[in-house]
């Protein structure tokens, strides 16, 4: 067993028992930083499987929260919400998957998720009489659950839907990732020409992930909204997207575990700087740069992505240009 | 007001942001094409060339005009700081690393913008009072001048490009790196005059715009996608594609206005750009240049 | 290489063309590759070797003409339908999962043949059959560029391809490897597969081929068995020029 792999066991079991040995606030808290964490986990996903750097997962946990506050609000249950929430958010990631995955150069797929980023935050502070705008709108009460009485806020049970589908992602990713199948998720996300000249059909696979990432960052914002019992229009700032790339950059890109060290990490940290000075932006802004600057490697992983930088920059330039075998000689 | 009126009035003011527009998205794209970066902190320079120019006025009495010419030169020298420590740095890594870094900046750009300044939105009262009436609409002078400013920026820009042998080397420098490095050109002299060139554009955009649309630090956010966008769209790398897409936008964002709303008519002009990112994803003038 | 009874066409182009935004870079080529043979397509820089094999694989559309993979037209079909169809290559410079291991890799392209019944047995008989199962376990980003190039050849087989297109395989390979190269291809790729290899080492070439192209500047100048190419004086003249004159 891998050194990230025995930590990222530990990392779970404290999350685990946490609940049961501490107080209702760091359960708050926890719960909290945990459904933040499946931001950070669904960008990891779509970047380490389908190449898209994706700037508008916090705008999937945006809507994932505001639908699972409307559906509540229209008398369903916590398996409806739930579900209604990944599939509302799923849908969006098929839409936005359809354009993304078709484009050859790495920066128009960022450009375009930051699109519609904004548009929905536009939508979103425009059309106040739906959002509530930035006062946003409250979850009152509890739901039920298959005949369950379930309180909203942070609580044991909640924190268990927060935690466990989250939990069971991170092992299902451990199990397999010596698997055919964990290996060619890999292959196809980190070599699209090679995969597809294998026959896999590339596009259609990093369309199911990003869609997937998409959900998965939807179920988190879910939950979110069950935890803090309240949405707002707030929750599609563009800044939340971009905690969720600091949390994977720091804790690495290329491996799903990074999500949840970078989250372990960061948030405790912001949480705390915020206490002492209000301007926590700044730290969460100087951490990227340092990151960026010190540590480029660990944000990559190593020499896989040094790779993909290169190849990245060859498929857009040379893939067009590489006709008069422009690069006969390098070799 | 009728109708007509209406439709005139929004559509002036559509090809005054098209342009404000045109000067962000140029910067944007000469960073973007000549050192292959995607700097998110741009949004955040021209937030400051508003909020400086407003601050210099309001708090040190300055005039409009020297205000917004401290403000943009203050914003110059920030890009010169920001590209020794950070952008150089990155510059030649994967393009996620440059993509982090620069998200950083505008974190910490923006919020120590707030720490400094406060949340507060701060109007600046335009220069120009008089009002011309242009097909029978009585339209802001002020806007006028800036969109004359705007158009007068551009043409020095492109003659800049054009004409002198720097303009040269930074055209040449991006298609053939190694060719301009033998040649015995400092890429790094030459990536700075580029950051401090689009930091300039930024910064003089934002001070242009505080007489009209007020100063406050989060205005960069809501150009920034518009700004990657426009350069995406008008083909990467494409300086004159870049500028002409932006004055389109503006343009159609100004005559929707005249039927919604101005932040719908905001939202309609970006959803319009998906079905063009979705067909033409390397840009609609990409073919048309090469 | 006489055969009683002509094997059928396996691959074939007719007036294949392929420009890149005004610059022509294939201008009508015609070819006909039976199964079985050894097809090396030699030419120049520039001559377009590296973009045929691009639009045979689906990697560029043509611009016009069409290519036939058996019975079946495969034109504009996108890169993976071609590739299921039986039509795998190599890159010239090597294009691998880097970030995997030498079995994983393999673990892939296995996975990605028509035959869905993966066994442990298949991938290693991949690795095996260009002598890399010592180095199974090692991360591609580590091994040497001539096992990269062998790796190469090894997952483009291992997907269960009829036709194999070979990309200057022997490209920056030491001659020892270059000849343990032409022993691998003559020994054990040439029964399995029909091969086209665009190679610019004339050893290689003349040790393998049963027929070879001469592709210049987006045509083919000449076609025939090595004997009738080496002595073809258009030939000379064009691209072998004073080495073979």
């Amino acid at each position: 067993m891998s050194v990230r792999t025995a930590l990222g066991v530990v990392a779970l079991l404290v999350l685990a028992v946490m609940p049961f040995v501490t107080g209702p606030y760091a359960v708050f808290v926890c719960a909290q930083m945990i459904t933040l964490i499946y931001i950070a986990a669904s960008l990891q996903m779509s970047f380490a499987y389908a190449r898209i750097l994706s700037f508008m997962q916090g705008t999937f946990f945006g809507l994932g929260s505001y639908v699972a506050c409307v559906t509540h609000g229209s008398g369903f249950t916590l398996p409806v919400m739930l579900l209604a929430a990944v599939a509302a958010s799923g849908v969006l990631g098929v839409v936005v998957g359809l354009v993304v995955t078709r484009m050859k150069a790495a920066h128009t797929a960022v450009i375009c998720t930051l699109l519609v980023a904004t548009i929905v935050l536009m939508c979103a502070n425009s059309f106040v009489g739906i959002t509530g705008g930035e006062d946003g709108l409250s979850l009152r009460g509890g739901s039920y659950m298959f005949g369950l009485a379930v309180a909203f806020g942070a609580n044991r049970i909640t924190y268990c839907f927060a935690f466990l589908p989250l939990a069971a992602y991170f092992i299902f990713v451990m199990l397999a990732e010596r698997t055919t199948f964990g290996v060619v998720m890999k292959a196809v996300g980190s070599n699209e020409v090679r995969a597809a000249q294998l026959g896999y059909q590339v596009w259609l696979r990093h369309l199911a992930v990003f869609a997937a990432a998409g959900g998965m960052a939807g179920y988190g914002g879910a939950m979110n909204a069950v935890v803090l019992e309240h949405v707002s229009s707030a929750l599609f700032d563009p800044n939340l997207s971009l905690t969720a790339v600091l949390w994977t950059a720091v804790g690495g890109l290329a491996h799903p575990f990074g999500a949840l060290f970078g989250g372990l990490l960061v948030f405790p940290l912001t949480e705390l700087a915020a206490r002492a000075f209000k301007y926590v932006d700044i730290v969460v802004g100087a951490l990227l740069i340092a990151a960026a600057l010190l540590f480029p490697q660990g944000i990559a992983g190593l020499v896989g992505e040094r790779r993909l930088g290169h190849f990245n920059r060859r498929s857009s330039k040379e893939m067009l240009a590489e006709g008069p075998e422009g690069r006969s000689q390098t070799a | 007001m009728d109708f007509s009126y209406a439709l005139i009035f929004q559509t002036f003011n559509g090809v005054v942001w098209g342009l404000i527009f045109a000067l962000i998205a140029l910067g944007l794209s000469l960073t973007f094409g000549l050192m292959n970066l995607m700097n998110v902190a741009h949004a955040s320079f021209y937030m400051l060339g508003a909020v400086l120019t407003a601050q210099f006025v309001t708090r040190l009495g300055l005039g409009f005009w020297s205000g917004a010419a401290l403000a943009t030169i203050s914003v110059g020298g920030l890009g010169m700081v920001v590209n020794r420590l950070v952008l150089a740095r990155v510059v030649d890594s994967p393009p996620v690393i440059g993509l982090l870094a620069t998200a950083g900046l505008l974190l910490v750009i923006e919020s120590s913008t707030l720490a400094t300044f406060g949340a507060v939105p701060v109007s600046v009262d335009p220069p120009v009072d008089a009002t011309f009436s242009i097909f029978g609409v009585d339209y802001p002078g002020y806007r006028l001048v800036v969109a004359g400013l705007a158009v007068a920026i551009l043409i020095v820009t492109f003659l800049l490009l054009r004409f002198t042998r720097f303009g040269l080397w930074m055209r040449a420098a991006p298609q053939q790196r190694e060719l301009a490095l033998i040649s015995g050109v400092s890429s790094g002299r030459i990536n700075t005059a580029t950051v401090i060139i689009g930091s300039l554009l930024a910064g003089v955009a934002g001070a242009l715009v505080a007489p009209i649309a007020g100063a406050h630090f989060q205005m960069g956010s809501s150009v920034l996608a518009v700004a990657f966008t426009v350069i995406v769209v008008g083909g990467a790398g494409n300086l004159w594609g870049a500028v002409v897409i932006a004055i389109l936008l503006g343009v159609v964002r100004g005559v929707a206005a005249a039927f919604m709303t101005p932040s719908e008519a905001e939202i309609l002009s970006l959803v319009l750009l998906l079905p063009v990112l979705l067909l033409r994803p390397d840009g609609i003038l990409a073919k048309a240049r090469s | 290489m006489s055969v009683a009874s002509p094997q059928p066409i396996a691959l074939e182009t007719r007036d294949l063309c392929k420009h890149f935004s005004g610059l022509e870079v294939l201008k009508g080529v015609s070819t006909a590759i039976r199964a079985g043979e050894v097809r090396a397509v030699i030419g120049p820089n520039g001559a377009g070797k590296t973009t045929f094999i691009n639009v045979l694989t689906g990697i560029h559309p043509a611009s016009s003409g069409r290519v036939f993979l058996g019975d079946a037209d495969v034109t504009g079909l996108p890169a993976y339908r071609i590739a299921r169809k039986g039509l795998s290559r190599t890159f010239q410079i090597s294009n691998l999962f880097a970030d995997l291991t030498v079995l994983e890799n393999a673990m892939v392209a296995v996975h990605a043949g028509r035959c869905f019944r993966q066994s442990r047995e298949t991938v290693d008989e991949s690795l095996s059959l260009v002598g890399l199962s010592a180095l199974a376990d090692r991360l591609v980003s580590e091994i040497s560029h001539g096992d990269q190039k062998l790796l190469e050849v090894a997952i483009a087989t291992a997907c269960g391809p009829d036709v194999l297109l070979l990309d200057e395989p022997t490209a920056g390979m030491s001659p020892s490897e270059t000849n343990r190269f032409i022993d691998l291809l003559n020994e054990r790729l040439r029964s399995r597969y029909t091969i086209v290899i665009v190679e610019h080492d004339m050893n290689v070439v003349m040790n393998t081929a049963d027929v070879i192209s001469v592709l210049t500047l987006g045509r083919i100048l000449a076609e025939g068995k090595p004997d009738e190419i080496r002595t073809n004086p258009g030939v000379q003249e064009a691209y072998l020029g004073s080495a073979y004159a």
